[in-house]
């Protein structure tokens, strides 16, 4: 049985008191967003999906510790485990693709650096999936603005303390990231309207 | 009194971050300013584009959670 008119509040508190068809419920309403983010952040379909599954399992562990205080907030809260997962998951690995970039990145400029392999070439299947790759492609602070802003939900001001900014840089990083997909669109003759 | 706005303030709007008052001037503006109006168009055009690439878990990840849910109860 699912409750699609109850609050995500409202189902973490049935599901800590045992109802499982409200966990069920909660994904089936913020999988989508969840995993999207993940995927964008660690650019691998089969390690996206390992870490939405630590995600969740996480989720369940702390709900059932009774330590979820993040009234009406859920997506949120989820999504920053999964982003604690995710920079934990390169720190063993110890492959983060460190990219310190100038505010003024200019897009153009790694343009021509584009890689064209035959892999990425079989992956062109679409403008969906080629507009997840332009995402890929952002310096690593406009991605994660974007991530963390259209996806997971979090106000420009809950980002900025989150990665220790101003509310301004936030502001900016989020402008650039959306001005330099509009400007690779137009590069890669993308369609804006999808 | 002439009102100015930010880039930062376009944006804000966009994610419905301004107040009332704030999105109703940007609103009016928005309505007599063209170069404004394309600025805005464009961001909202990819956010538009943004919501069209989600992507789903596999049925199995999903599963996987909720038999874990279900033998850790």
């Amino acid at each position: 049985m699912l409750y699609p008119n109850l609050s995500d509040q409202e189902l973490v508190a049935i599901y800590i008191k045992g109802n499982e068809s409200a966990l069920a419920e909660l994904i089936k309403r913020h999988k989508s967003k969840i995993f999207t983010s993940i995927y964008l952040l660690v650019k691998d379909h089969d390690l996206a999906e390992d870490i939405f599954q630590d995600t969740f399992v996480k989720v369940i562990n702390t709900l059932r510790a009774g330590k979820y205080n993040e009234e009406g907030k859920f997506l949120p809260w989820v999504m920053r485990i999964a982003h604690n997962l995710v920079i934990d998951y390169f720190r063993k690995d110890k492959r983060t693709p460190i990219i310190n970039t100038p505010e003024g990145f200019d897009i153009f400029e790694v343009l021509p650096f584009y890689e064209e392999n035959i892999e990425d070439k079989m992956l062109k299947m679409n403008s969906h999936s080629e507009l997840r790759k332009l995402i890929t492609k952002l310096p690593d602070e406009q991605r994660e603005v974007l991530i963390m802003r259209h996806y997971a939900d979090l106000s420009f001001k809950e980002i900025a303390d989150i990665t220790d900014v101003s509310i301004n840089t936030a502001l900016g990083r989020m402008r650039y990231a959306l001005n330099n997909l509009r400007k690779m669109m137009q590069v890669k003759e993308l369609p804006v309207r999808l | 009194m002439i009102q100015t706005f930010t880039p930062n303030d376009l944006l804000r709007h966009l994610y419905t971050e301004d107040n009332p008052i704030e999105s109703y001037q940007i609103e009016h503006e928005l309505a007599h300013n063209e170069t404004m109006t394309d600025d805005f168009n464009h961001l909202s055009c990819i956010k538009s584009a943004l919501n069209k690439i989600l992507m789903d878990p596999s049925d199995d990840s999903v599963q996987y959670i909720l038999e874990y849910s279900r033998i850790t109860a």
